[in-house]
C-alpha cells in the first residue's frame, strides 16, 4: 500500500495556461480515491502527472518514498487504464497484456501464469487469443484492466474508464472495481466528472475546481457538511438549492432534505414556504420537482407525488440548512449563523 | 380545380419519370464507365489483339503471326535489359522511398513552425514537373561541371559520370526519383501516423517501450495500411516510369537506364515497330497484374486494418 504525496505541485502548458497552482494533496496509502470536478478544473492532469505523462512544472511528487519527477513514463511503478481503454488494436488480448511484461524482463514462463491469473480474475479466459476489435466495449475495459493488475503496481490510476459504457455496464463495473480494490489492497486513483460515480466508490473524495483542491473528504463528509458552495452544489444529484441573502451570504438546502405538503397541511417547526410545481421529473421510486415560490426557484426531491401547476408547502428544517458567507465559505460561527437565520425567516416571511 | 388538379399529376408523372431516368444507378455511372472503356478497356483489347498481329500502320500490314511478337522480345538483349532495370528502379525506388519516408514522416510528425516549414519545403519537388526538375538535376549531375562532382572532389570523394556513365546511368535517375518522390511519401507517412491515436503512444510508454521496440511492435504495425498503400502505388507507379527517363537519359547511355514503358514507347513510336511494342505492353500489363495480387495476397494479410 503506497501513499502519494502533492508538494506545491504546479502545471503549465507551453503558451503559459496555468492549470494548476501550488497544489498540497495527500492520497493515503491502499485508499480508493476519487478526483471529482466539472470538465477542465485539472483532475485529469493531476492524474497524468502522476504517471508523468503530463510534465510537473513545478513542485514534487512522491509515490511512496520515491520522488518521481522527471522519472520516465512506465518507470513510477503504476498502471493506468485509460478512457478509451488504449489496448493495442494489432494484438490479441494474450499479446496486450505480455507486451508491457515482456519489455520489462519478466520470464516467459511468469508472463504465461499472470496473463492467465488476470484473465481468470476479470472473466475473459476465453478471450485470450482474441483481438479488441472481436470485443465489446465491457471487455476491452476489462483487457485494460487486467493488463493494470498484470503489472502488479503500486498504484492503480483510472482515468474515467466507465465513460464510454451504457449504464446498466457502467454500475456493473462499479461494483467490480470496489471488490477488485478490497481484494488488490492497493491505492487506487480514479478520475470521474460523474459524481454519482464518485460517492458510490470512494472512501475519499477530493473535489476540484480550476486546479484547485475544494474538498477533501469521505463522501459523507462532502455531502452533508460542504466546506464551500462550490462543494455544496457540485456534490448531490441535483445540487443544494441556494437562496441569496440580503447581507450577501447565502443560504443552501439539499433537495432530498426538503419536505413538500399539501398548501392545508399545518406547517411544521422550520421554514415554511408556499410554491407551485411547475417541473415533474419521475426517477423510478422517486419525483424530482422544480418549484416556483416568491422567494425562488427550487429542486426537491421526494417519493410523495404531486401533479403539475399544483400547489404545495416547501418546508425547510433548521437543522438541514446551510449558510455560507460571501466569499462562497461555509459559515460554522454560531452567531454568524443566527444572524444569516434572521435573515432567511425575514425573506421567507417577505415572499409570504 | 380539375385543370389544376390535371396539371399536378401531370407534374408529378413526369418527375416520376426523371426521377426514374436519373435516378437509376446505371445512368449515372454511365459517364464515367463510357469514358472508362473508351480510354482503357478498348485500347486494351486492341493492344492484346495487335500484340499477336504483325501490325505496321505506315506499310498497312496487318497479319495474324501467333506468339511471333513474344519471342523476338524475349530473345531481345535490349527488352531484357530494360526489363531487368525496370525490377532494380522499382525495388530500389519504392524499397528506399518507403524507408526515406517513414523516416523523415517519425521525424517531421511533430507541432511548430520549424517542422510545418520543413513538410512544406520537402513537399515541394513533389509539385515541381519533371521537365523542372530534369533540368535543375542534369545541371547538378553534370560530371564536368555539375555541383555533384564539385562537392565529391572537394571531399577527396572520386567523381562519377552520373547519367553519362553506363554503371551509374539508372543509378542517377533512381537518385532523381527519390528526391522528388521523399516529400509526397512522407507526408503520407505523417497522415498515417496521425492517425494512430495518442493514448496508444502513451500507453505504450507507460508498457516502457521506446525506440526500435515502440516503432517495430507499435507504430509501424499499426502503420501497416499507409505502407501497404505506398508499396502498392509505388510499384505500380514506378513500373510505369517514363517522363524522367525520356527527359534525362532517353534510356541511355547504350541502353544502360532505359525502362520498360519506355523501351516500348522507342519500339513502336521512335522504331515503329507496334507488334513487340505491344506485345511488349501486354507483358508490362501482366507484371503489375501479378505483382499486385501477391502484394494483396501476401502482404495484404499483414496489414492492420483499425
Amino acid at each position: 500500500m503506497t501513499k502519494i504525496l502533492f508538494e506545491r505541485v504546479k502545471k503549465t502548458y507551453p503558451g503559459g495556461h496555468t492549470v494548476i497552482e501550488g497544489l498540497d494533496l495527500t492520497i493515503d496509502p491502499g485508499s480508493f480515491t476519487i478526483l471529482v470536478g466539472p470538465s477542465g478544473c485539472g483532475k485529469t492532469t493531476l492524474l497524468r502527472m502522476i504517471a508523468n505523462l503530463e510534465t510537473i512544472t513545478g513542485g514534487k511528487i512522491f509515490i511512496g518514498d520515491r520522488l518521481i519527477n522527471g522519472l520516465p513514463p512506465g518507470e513510477c511503478e503504476i498502471a493506468m487504464v485509460f478512457q478509451n481503454y488504449a489496448i493495442y488494436p494489432h494484438m490479441t488480448v494474450r499479446k496486450n497484456i505480455e507486451f508491457g511484461l515482456k519489455n520489462v524482463g519478466i520470464p516467459k514462463g511468469e508472463r504465461e501464469r499472470r496473463v492467465a491469473s488476470v484473465l481468470s480474475q476479470v472473466g475473459l479466459g476465453e478471450c485470450i487469443d482474441v483481438k479488441p476489435s472481436a470485443l465489446s466495449g465491457g471487455q476491452r475495459q476489462r483487457v485494460a484492466l487486467a493488463r493494470a493488475i498484470s503489472k502488479d503496481p503500486k498504484v492503480f490510476l483510472m482515468d474515467e474508464p466507465l465513460s464510454n459504457l451504457d449504464a446498466k455496464l457502467r454500475s456493473q463495473m462499479r461494483s467490480e472495481l470496489i471488490e477488485l480494490h478490497r481484494q488488490l489492497k492497493s491505492t487506487f486513483v480514479f478520475v470521474t466528472h460523474d459524481q454519482v460515480e464518485a460517492m458510490t466508490m470512494g472512501d475519499c473524495i477530493v473535489v476540484m475546481s480550476d486546479g484547485r483542491i475544494m474538498q477533501k473528504g469521505s463522501p459523507k463528509e462532502v455531502y452533508s457538511d460542504p466546506k464551500n458552495l462550490f462543494v455544496a452544489t457540485f456534490i448531490g444529484d441535483p445540487g443544494m438549492n441556494l437562496l441569496k441573502l440580503d447581507n450577501g451570504s447565502t443560504a443552501g438546502f439539499r433537495p432530498r432534505k426538503t419536505r413538500l405538503f399539501k398548501p392545508a397541511a399545518k406547517e411544521a417547526a422550520g421554514f415554511a414556504v408556499r410554491g407551485t410545481v411547475t417541473v415533474k421529473e419521475v426517477l423510478g421510486g422517486d419525483f424530482l420537482y422544480l418549484l416556483d415560490t416568491p422567494i425562488g426557484r427550487f429542486k426537491v426531491k421526494t417519493e410523495d407525488e404531486f401533479d403539475f401547476d399544483e400547489p404545495v408547502l416547501m418546508q425547510l428544517a433548521g437543522e438541514n440548512l446551510y449558510y455560507f458567507d460571501k466569499d462562497e465559505q461555509r459559515i460554522y460561527d454560531a452567531s454568524a449563523i443566527g444572524g444569516c437565520r434572521a435573515r432567511l425567516a425575514e425573506a421567507v416571511a417577505h415572499g409570504r | 380545380m380539375g385543370a389544376e388538379a390535371a396539371v399536378a399529376r401531370t407534374r408529378r408523372r413526369r418527375r416520376g419519370l426523371l426521377n426514374k431516368v436519373f435516378g437509376c444507378p446505371y445512368v449515372l455511372i454511365a459517364p464515367a464507365v463510357i469514358l472508362i472503356a473508351v480510354f482503357s478497356i478498348q485500347p486494351l483489347f486492341f493492344v492484346l489483339q495487335k500484340s499477336f498481329r504483325n501490325f505496321d500502320m505506315v506499310q498497312g500490314i496487318d497479319r495474324f503471326i501467333g506468339l511471333a511478337n513474344y519471342r523476338s522480345i524475349f530473345t531481345n538483349p535490349l527488352f531484357l535489359q530494360a526489363l531487368g532495370n525496370t525490377f532494380v528502379y522499382m525495388l530500389c525506388t519504392v524499397g528506399f522511398g518507403i524507408v526515406f519516408g517513414v523516416l523523415f514522416g517519425l521525424f517531421l510528425n511533430k507541432r511548430g513552425g520549424m517542422f510545418d516549414l520543413t513538410q512544406s519545403v520537402i513537399f515541394t519537388p513533389h509539385i515541381i514537373s519533371y521537365v523542372s526538375i530534369s533540368v535543375m538535376w542534369m545541371w547538378v549531375l553534370d560530371p564536368r561541371a555539375g555541383m555533384a562532382n564539385y562537392l565529391l572532389q572537394s571531399l577527396g570523394l572520386p567523381t562519377s559520370m552520373w547519367m553519362r556513365g553506363e554503371e551509374s546511368s539508372l543509378f542517377s535517375v533512381m537518385i532523381v526519383a527519390l528526391w522528388k518522390g521523399l516529400g509526397y511519401t512522407s507526408l503520407i507517412v505523417i497522415a498515417g501516423l496521425q492517425n494512430i491515436p495518442p493514448y496508444i503512444y502513451e500507453s505504450a510508454r507507460l508498457d516502457r517501450s521506446r525506440g526500435f521496440n515502440l516503432l517495430g511492435r507499435i507504430i509501424l504495425p499499426l502503420l501497416s495500411p499507409t505502407l501497404f498503400f505506398l508499396l502498392v502505388t509505388g510499384v505500380i507507379g514506378s513500373f510505369g516510369t517514363f517522363d524522367i527517363i525520356n527527359l534525362m537519359t532517353v534510356g541511355g547511355p547504350n541502353n544502360s537506364s532505359n525502362l520498360l514503358v519506355h523501351w516500348i514507347y522507342q519500339t513502336g513510336f521512335q522504331f515503329f515497330r507496334m507488334g513487340p511494342a505491344m506485345a511488349a505492353s501486354v507483358v508490362y500489363l501482366a507484371i503489375i497484374a501479378v505483382i499486385s495480387l501477391l502484394n494483396f495476397t501476401v502482404f495484404g494479410k499483414k496489414v492492420h486494418y483499425q
